[in-house]
Formats: structure tokens, C-alpha cells, sequence
């Protein structure tokens, strides 16, 4: 599979998990393992440019598909735009959940773009989605933070839509 | 977790239906979220599955 840009190729049982392939046999530790049940997002990652919890889907289903992770967004030492505004608005405390929160805005904000309703949108059928905090909060809401950092990253996440 | 054997199909769905066939404890899996977690505590254990991620399936009729 393609991470990150690169073609990595490993052997590995079909029982790996995609977060564990990434992180115990290609060394890229930046998903963290939060809770292996689906429940925290601290694993997310992009395939295809779209989000998935790492820890509960086999790395075998990925052959041929592009994975991004959070080591991937940087261009170099420029940070990804969502990276930057997680920074500036103090979007995280320890850390843990956070690269998990930035690839899930990463992908929820093109999903935003890309007008795809959420749970909480009044209008179903409306061609553009306007991310209201309540918005936000409800589509990352996969993604917890145990050091409640969420005031910051919805502030994060609200000045990348205004933008 | 128990080992079992996995087949990535694609094409129409009886590609998939073929695939399972004859096979016992056999299991469809698209994006894993449910069987997984079942699996991890053995509740489920599939003895093959079978993919369907890459079926040709993208419309609803
Ligand atoms: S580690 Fe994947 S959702 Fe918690
Ligand atoms: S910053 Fe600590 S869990 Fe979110």
C-alpha cells in the first residue's frame, strides 16, 4: 500500500489491524492505539482521502489504497493548514487524541465542502453545509479528547470554515 | 482472534456469493467496524471472509 507517498510493503498476518501495521511494522507511531474498539478516534487516519478508525479494519484490506497519516500532512516543515489552527487555538493539551482530531477534520472539512449532511443538518437536501459549532462538534464527534480540549478544537475547526 | 483465511472480490455481487460458497463459516466484510470488534473478543470467528469493498456496486436501483 501507498502511506504517506510511499509504497510500503510488509508480510504480516491477516489479523493485523491497519493501526497496528502502520505502527508496529511500518514505524509510524503518530495513530495512536486509544482504546482498539472503535470508540475514541484516536486512530484515525485518511484512505483515499476519507476517514476511518485504523484499529478496527485489517491492514489486508488496503492493498493497492492510499493511506494518509498524520505524518503525512506536513509538507516538510510546513505544517498542514488544519496543524497550524489547531496550534493558534490551542486545539489539544497532552496530545493523545490529536492526531486522530487532525486527520478527522482534515477529512471533515472536505466533507463539509463536498455538502454531505450530518446528523444535526436542519436542510437534508441543501447543496452547502454551513459549520455551525453545533456542526462541528457533531461531526467530530467520533473523535474524543479526555483532556476536554474541545472549546479549542472547534475553534480550530471554525476558523478553517470561515476561511 | 481466531486465523482465518481472506479473499478480496470484485466485480457483480454473485462474484461474492460465488466466493463464499461450499465454504463454512464463511463472512462478508466491507469496512469492519461491527465483525471486528466481535472478533477481537470472540464473538464472532469467521473462518474465511470475504471482501466486498471492491464490488461494483456503487448505485442504488
Ligand atoms: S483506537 Fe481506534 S477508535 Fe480508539
Ligand atoms: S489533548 Fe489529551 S486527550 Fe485530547
Amino acid at each position: 500500500m501507498t502511506v504517506n507517498g510511499e509504497t510500503k510493503s510488509v508480510s504480516i498476518d491477516p489479523r493485523t489491524s491497519l493501526l497496528d501495521a502502520l505502527r508496529e511494522y511500518m514505524g509510524l507511531t503518530g495513530s495512536k492505539k486509544g482504546c482498539d474498539h472503535g470508540q475514541c478516534g484516536a486512530c484515525t487516519v485518511l484512505v483515499d482521502g476519507r476517514r476511518i478508525n485504523s484499529c478496527l479494519t485489517f491492514a489486508v484490506m488496503y492493498q493497492g489504497q492510499k493511506v494518509t497519516t498524520i505524518e503525512g500532512l506536513a509538507n516538510g516543515d510546513q505544517l498542514h493548514a488544519v496543524q497550524q489552527a489547531f496550534v493558534k487555538h490551542d486545539g489539544f493539551q497532552c496530545g493523545y487524541c490529536t492526531p486522530g482530531q487532525i486527520c478527522s477534520a482534515v477529512a471533515m472539512l472536505a466533507e463539509a465542502k463536498a455538502g454531505c449532511a450530518s446528523a444535526v443538518t436542519a436542510d437534508l437536501a441543501a447543496a452547502n453545509v454551513t459549520l455551525t459549532d453545533e456542526e462541528i462538534r457533531e461531526r467530530m464527534s467520533g473523535n474524543l479528547c479526555r483532556c476536554g480540549a474541545y472549546p479549542g478544537i472547534v475553534e480550530a475547526i471554525r476558523s478553517l470554515a470561515e476561511a | 482472534m481466531k486465523l482465518f483465511t481472506y479473499a478480496k472480490v470484485a466485480g457483480g455481487a454473485s462474484n461474492a456469493l460465488a466466493e463464499a460458497k461450499g465454504k463454512t463459516g464463511s463472512h462478508h466484510i466491507a469496512g469492519g467496524t461491527n465483525l471486528i470488534d466481535l472478533m477481537k473478543e470472540n464473538v464472532m470467528a469467521p473462518a474465511h471472509l470475504v471482501d466486498i469493498n471492491a464490488l461494483e456496486l456503487n448505485q442504488i436501483e
